[in-house]
């Protein structure tokens, strides 16, 4: 097959306006230098619709979506039940003086769904819950130390970032400790170095950091630190704003057979209505209830009434078995042109946001160009992040996947007769 | 790897970091330990060399108008620059942070069909080596040598060129990445 190779002159007009009014054009995760396009000539850089699985850009090319925004798509984009309730809804009210009921609705809902939930607290971005949950998890215990496990990304607070970052102080992580992923007996020389002092242990439910192969929990290994936490009083929080339902609809430590004392979601809420929560056991409630912590659109009614029509169809969907199968056929089709082709494609992380990486050299300069390849011909992949699914994905999306695939592996191939 | 000479002709020992910025500063003139019969080197070639090095790192807008020189100014930032990285990486607090998450390997930092050179990285020290690289692991490569010079002055933002295709990143972007974060800090150094 020769597929179409895509051109992106309006999006590049697009992106030098942008430069004169917006630092860095388009910032952020969903732009050219977070993104990681490599290189920056193989991408869009802005969208212009988008339905199920697919989104145009500016200059009409269409592309098989596997980042879904990153997660927020989970069901297709402009879900018809989603945004019918999302739009009844705005006919209604939605960011308003007196917040809506509609709150009180979709706090039931994730409290019947959420096994470790006995409360829900709402906000906008993912960071928003999380800084709630250590906020709340310092209020409770009086302590001030955090456990970090390397790899992390829980946000952009300060708090959470780096001490080489622009704009972090040492301050802003001096109680900051880290530990190694699936290394239990560092977790318990740190917990034993700062007995009394840590508040909380936050983590994703397995590692799924960007440029690595991303690693899933090893055995009896959550249990154990379900243990220890308990016994020294430490808050265990699981940020599952990325994993969120699409393991488990009753969060992914349920999925990993434990309970976090506080767990919080955003991405897949609402299939990109915005909206983040907090869940939470009942001893944290009043800790919560406590913070001085508020946003001015945290309470609008329409993404609430959003996500309680995405929870309701992911639940009767059974979400996460739909896309581990569609994610299953998706990466053993890649992975078999990857061999037919001479590459070495190693898929990691859990299948319904999985993690790829060319490992014939270890440098990422192949998988970067393969890649680039592939968003050229239409399949919008990244290098350095997992990919994420939903479940408007059909076979023939999986088929044309394939043959891009093949032939995207055959241009590589070709450029670099040294290796193959 | 190691830094630094164990043998030499000349030694020149300074009592202080305040004394070796004077004889960059001019205020200092160094005596040697060792080599004094090379003085003649010193007082006569070292010395203005010294001077020489202020004419190219501090350029007046009237010496960057000669082509010429601007190349070799801008050349003499980015060594500078691919130095004090390997050094900030491996002496300053913070730096040695950034330092410790970047796995091993040689990353290029470049100008595109200009000078270049490799950030080595070994068991997280860093050894700035003034060459183009070959091969490498990641790859930072600046568009031409006016774009280099502009970000070198902190004229325009590295994350912005990235976007408009002005700074080209590739391979292991974490390293990459990290570099960045030390290279934030160079202007603290060197301003």
């Amino acid at each position: 097959m020769a597929s179409k190779i895509n051109s992106y002159d309006k999006s590049r007009q697009w992106f030098d306006r942008a430069t004169r009014v917006i630092p860095s054009g388009v910032y952020g995760h969903l732009g050219p230098a977070e993104g990681c396009f490599i290189p920056v000539s193989s991408f869009p850089l802005f969208g212009d619709k988008a339905q199920g699985s697919y989104f145009w850009d500016v200059d009409g090319n269409r592309f098989i979506d596997y980042m879904c925004a990153y997660g927020p798509n989970v069901l297709g984009y402009n879900d018809p039940d989603v945004d019918a309730a999302a739009l009844e809804q705005v006919k209604k009210c939605n960011c308003t003086t007196s917040p809506s009921y509609k709150m009180v609705e979709l706090a039931e809902l994730m409290v019947d769904t959420v096994n470790c939930a006995d409360w829900a607290f709402f906000a906008k971005n993912g960071n928003d819950v999380t800084t709630a949950a250590i906020m709340a998890a310092r209020a409770a215990t009086h302590r001030k130390k955090i456990i970090f496990v390397n790899g992390f990304y829980h946000g952009v607070a300060p708090w959470t970032q780096k001490v080489d970052y622009p704009g972090v102080i040492p301050e802003d992580v001096a109680n900051n400790l880290y530990v190694d992923w699936n290394d239990f007996e560092q977790v318990e020389k740190v917990v034993a170095e700062n007995e009394g002092e840590i508040a909380a242990f936050i983590s994703t439910p397995y590692l799924h950091g960007n440029f690595a192969d991303n690693v899933l929990p090893a055995d009896g290994y959550w249990q154990k630190v379900r243990k220890l936490c308990t016994e020294k009083g430490i808050v265990l929080i699981i940020d599952d704003v990325r994993a969120g339902f699409r393991l488990d609809t009753a969060g992914s430590d349920h999925f990993y057979g434990f309970e976090a004392d506080m767990i919080c979601f955003c991405k897949a809420i609402a299939n990109g209505w915005n909206v983040s929560c907090l869940c939470g056991k009942d001893f944290m409630k009043s800790a919560v209830s406590s913070l001085s912590y508020t946003g001015s659109y945290w309470m609008s009614a329409v993404p609430f009434a959003a996500g309680i029509a995405c929870i309701n169809k992911m639940k009767q969907l059974n979400l996460p078995v739909l896309l581990r199968e569609k994610a299953l056929k998706v990466t053993g089709a890649l992975k078999a042109a990857a061999e037919n082709n001479g590459f070495d494609l190693r898929v990691s992380g859990e299948p319904a946001l999985f993690y790829l990486r060319i490992a014939n050299d270890d440098s990422l300069l192949l998988h970067q160009e393969w890649i680039s390849e592939m968003v050229r011909r239409g399949i919008f992949m990244t290098s350095h992040h997992n990919h994420f699914l939903n479940a408007s994905l059909t076979d023939e999306d999986i088929s044309l996947t394939a043959e891009v695939a093949d032939e995207a592996f055959k241009v590589v191939a070709k450029n670099h007769p040294e290796l193959f | 790897m190691e830094d630094g000479l164990s043998n030499c002709d000349i030694l020149l020992p300074f009592s202080s970091c305040e004394k070796f910025n004077g004889m960059i500063d001019g205020t200092v003139t160094p005596i040697p330990s060792k080599g004094f019969q090379h003085i003649k080197f010193l007082l006569k070639c070292f010395v203005p060399l010294t001077d020489l090095l202020t004419k190219y790192m501090r350029a007046s807008e009237e010496d960057l108008a000669d082509p010429v020189f601007f190349d070799k100014s801008t050349t003499l930032m980015l060594y500078t620059i691919a130095v004090a990285i390997a050094q900030i990486g491996n002496q300053d607090q913070i730096g040695k942070f950034s330092a410790h998450l970047i796995p091993d390997g040689d990353i290029s930092v470049c100008i595109k069909d200009g000078p270049g050179a490799i950030i080595r990285v070994e068991d997280h020290h860093m050894l700035t080596l003034k060459k183009p690289a070959a091969t490498y692991r990641a790859i930072m490569e600046f568009r031409d040598m006016k774009l280099a010079r502009a970000l070198f002055d902190g004229k325009i933002n590295a994350v912005a060129c990235i976007g408009t295709g002005d700074i080209r990143m590739g391979g292991m972007i974490s390293m990459v990445d990290n570099v960045n974060r030390i290279l934030d800090r160079v202007a603290l150094y060197l301003a």
